[in-house]
C-alpha cells in the first residue's frame, strides 16, 4: 500500500491527491488493475447486464474476481488458489473493521466467516486449497444475488 | 436423498435417561458401541498416540469443541532426547503441515533460540503460516521431537515457533489476522500431518510470491527488519528447509519399521445428543507399516496432488473440492436449504427441531466411490449444555460452494486415513 504525504503544493488545492493504493473492495476499476500488476496476474473482463466480472490470474493459480458495478465501483471480491491473497489490498478500506472483528478468538483454523456494520468476508480452505470472498452490501447492484460472489 | 430422522438406526443402543432439553442437569444417555468394524489401536508404542477430544487448555477463552489434541515432547536436539519439555493440548490437524507451538504456551523459556537453535542458511528465519481464519507468524527454530504415548522420534525438526520475539511482530508480508497467543489460536500448538510432504512446495524451493503462497519464509536479522526468502526442499540439502510434515523425519524402530506414509485418526462414537470430554481415542502413525495400521477393508480415495482434494455429490450437487480434515470442527457445507444459526454461531446450522440427514458419495480421481451418511442437528440445541465438547452431527455453511469438508464431526465412530503423498510418485489419498 502505498500513500503520498500531501505536499506543501496540497495546501493551495481544494483536495490533496493521494498516491493510488492497491485497494480492491470499494475502490474503483482502476484498483483492479493495480492489484493485477502487483499479482503479475493476466486479467479477463466478462461484462453482464449489471455488472462486470474481472478475472485476475496469477501464474501460480490463484484466480482472483473482482465484481464492478455499472458506476465503476468494486462492489465484491473473491479468491481461489493455494494460497491467500493479502487482505488489506482485497479489503481495502474494509480491513479496518475486518480486523477489529477477527480480533476476537475463533476456534476454526479451516473456517472463518465475519459480518460486520459493512462487510461481510468468509474464509475457508486448508494447505494449499484456499478460497473466500468479500462484499460490501451496500454497494450490490439490485437484484444481484450474493450466491453468484465465487 | 434427503429424509428427517424419525426412528433411532437399530445399530444403537436404546437411548435411555432424560431426553433432554433445558437445565443444567440433563444426563447424556450412553455412547452407542463402536460399530463391529471400528478397532481402536491401544495407545502406546511404537506408532499409537492418545488423542483426546476436550474443551482444550486453561487458556482459551470459550471452550473448544470437536477439536483432538495429544501431547508433544520437545526438545533440544542433540539427539538425546534427556533435556525436553511436554506440551499438551496440540491440535492434530489434518489440514495443515507441520508442527507449530506457541512461545508463550506452556514450555516457556525451553522455546528459546539458546535452547533451540535456529533453522540454518539465513539470519533468523522466520514463517508466516496461513490459515483460512488469520496468520501464524514466529521463528523457525530446530528440535528433537518426541511423542509421548508412542515413542515415535524425530531428530532435528523444524518446527515453527508461534509469537517467538526473535520474529518481532509479523511485518507486512504477512497479512492475516494473528493469531500467535494461546487464546487467540485456540491450542498451545498444532500438529499438521495433512496429506503434503511440506507446507509450501513438494517438488522445489518455496519462492516469494504475491499472492503469497499459504506458507512464506522470512529472513530477520533483527525483529524489525523481516524480508521476503526462499526455503528449499529438505531432500536438496540445502538449507535453509520448508517445514515439513513431522512424520517425514520420523526415525526407524529398532525392528527397521518406519511409520511416515500417514497416519489414522481413530476416535469412537458419540452420542447423537454430543459428549462430555475427554472422549479418548487414538492417532496411529503409518499406514501397512505396523500390524495395527493396515488399510484392511477401508476403502482409498486418490485426491488431486495439487490441492489434496477429491470430489464430491450431495443433493444433486457436485463439490469438486472436497476432503477429510481433522481440524474442522463440523462438517461444513454450501446447502440453500439449512440455515445458519443467529449470532455467535453463525458459523453453524441451525435446523430448528429434528437432526437432518444427509447421503454423499466422494470420488477419488482414480474413479473409486464411497458414501459419506452424515447428520446435521440444531447447532444452539447442542451447545445448551456447554460441557459437551464432542459432536457427531455438526454441520455449518461452508463459504465455498464448492467444498464438502467432512470435519471432526464426521470422525466419530470409524477409522479415518490420511495418505501422505509421494511427490510426483503417488498422490495423497484419503480412506475409510
Amino acid at each position: 500500500m502505498m500513500k503520498l504525504l500531501c505536499a506543501p503544493l496540497c495546501a493551495l488545492a481544494v483536495v490533496c491527491i493521494s498516491a493510488p493504493t492497491f485497494a480492491a473492495l470499494g475502490g474503483d476499476a482502476s484498483s483492479v488493475e493495480a492489484d493485477r500488476a502487483s499479482m503479475k496476474g493476466a486479467l479477463r473482463v466478462t461484462p453482464t447486464v449489471d455488472y462486470s466480472l474481472h478475472e485476475i490470474q496469477t501464474s501460480a493459480g490463484v484466480v482472483i474476481h473482482e465484481y464492478v458495478s455499472a458506476d465503476g465501483k468494486v462492489f465484491a471480491v473473491s479468491w481461489r488458489g493455494d494460497g491467500i491473497p493479502d487482505l488489506r489490498q482485497m479489503l481495502g478500506g474494509y480491513y479496518g473493521q475486518f480486523a477489529q472483528a477477527t480480533s476476537q478468538p475463533h476456534y476454526n483454523h479451516h473456517h472463518l466467516a465475519v459480518r460486520t456494520t459493512d462487510v461481510v468476508v468468509e474464509s475457508s480452505g486448508r494447505a494449499r486449497a484456499f478460497f473466500g470472498r468479500a462484499w460490501a452490501p451496500a454497494l450490490l447492484p439490485q437484484n444481484f444475488s450474493v450466491h453468484d460472489i465465487r | 436423498m434427503r429424509k428427517l430422522f424419525a426412528l433411532i438406526p437399530v445399530l444403537f443402543l436404546p437411548l435411555t435417561g432424560c431426553s433432554g432439553g433445558g437445565g443444567a442437569t440433563t444426563t447424556t444417555p450412553p455412547p452407542p458401541p463402536p460399530p463391529p468394524s471400528q478397532v481402536i489401536a491401544t495407545p502406546g508404542p511404537p506408532n499409537v498416540e492418545s488423542l483426546t477430544v476436550d474443551a482444550g487448555p486453561n487458556a482459551l477463552t470459550t471452550p473448544a469443541v470437536n477439536t483432538a489434541f495429544i501431547s508433544v515432547r520437545v526438545c533440544v536436539p542433540d539427539g538425546t532426547f534427556s533435556n525436553c519439555q511436554t506440551i499438551d493440548h496440540v491440535e492434530v490437524d489434518t489440514g495443515s503441515i507441520g508442527l507449530r507451538v506457541i512461545a508463550s504456551g506452556p514450555p516457556g523459556g525451553l522455546l528459546s533460540p539458546t535452547m533451540l537453535p535456529a533453522e540454518q542458511g539465513v539470519a533468523t528465519l522466520a514463517e508466516c503460516l496461513q490459515f483460512a481464519d488469520g496468520s501464524s507468524w514466529g521463528t523457525v527454530n530446530v528440535a528433537d521431537i518426541e511423542l509421548p504415548v508412542s515413542g515415535e522420534k524425530a531428530t532435528n525438526v523444524q518446527i515453527e515457533v508461534i509469537g517467538a520475539p526473535a520474529a518481532g511482530s509479523p511485518p507486512a508480508g504477512c497479512p492475516g489476522n494473528p493469531e500467535n497467543t494461546v487464546p487467540l489460536f485456540g491450542a498451545n500448538g498444532i500438529l499438521g500431518v495433512g496429506p503434503f510432504i511440506n507446507d509450501c512446495n513438494s517438488v522445489g524451493d518455496c519462492t516469494p510470491r504475491n499472492p503469497p503462497t499459504s506458507a512464506g519464509y522470512f529472513t530477520c536479522p533483527t525483529p524489525t527488519t523481516c524480508t521476503t526468502t526462499t526455503t528449499h526442499l529438505a531432500s536438496s540439502g540445502t538449507h535453509p528447509y520448508q517445514v515439513q510434515n513431522p512424520i517425514v523425519q520420523f526415525a526407524s524402530h529398532a525392528d527397521g519399521t518406519l511409520d511416515n506414509n500417514g497416519v489414522i485418526v481413530e476416535l469412537p462414537p458419540v452420542s447423537t445428543s454430543g459428549a462430555v470430554g475427554p472422549v479418548s481415542g487414538s492417532l496411529v502413525f503409518g499406514i501397512g507399516t505396523q500390524g495395527n495400521n493396515a488399510i484392511s477393508g477401508a476403502t482409498k480415495l486418490l485426491a488431486d496432488s495439487g490441492s489434496g482434494v477429491i470430489s464430491a455429490r450431495l443433493n444433486s450437487s457436485t463439490y469438486p473440492n472436497s476432503y477429510l480434515d481433522s481440524g474442522s470442527n463440523a462438517t461444513f457445507f454450501s446447502d440453500a436449504s439449512l440455515s445458519a444459526c443467529g449470532g455467535a454461531n453463525n458459523g453453524f446450522y441451525c435446523t430448528g427441531g429434528s437432526p437432518v440427514s444427509e447421503s454423499a458419495t466422494l470420488q477419488g480421481t482414480n474413479g473409486t466411490m464411497l458414501t459419506a451418511d452424515f447428520s446435521v442437528a440444531d447447532a444452539s440445541t447442542l451447545f445448551m449444555n456447554k460441557s459437551l465438547v464432542a459432536f457427531s452431527n455438526l454441520g455449518g455453511p461452508n463459504s465455498d460452494g464448492t467444498a464438502l469438508d467432512l470435519g471432526l464431526s464426521y470422525f466419530y465412530g470409524r477409522n479415518v486415513f490420511t495418505g501422505l503423498e509421494n511427490p510426483n510418485v503417488a498422490p495423497p489419498y484419503f480412506a475409510y
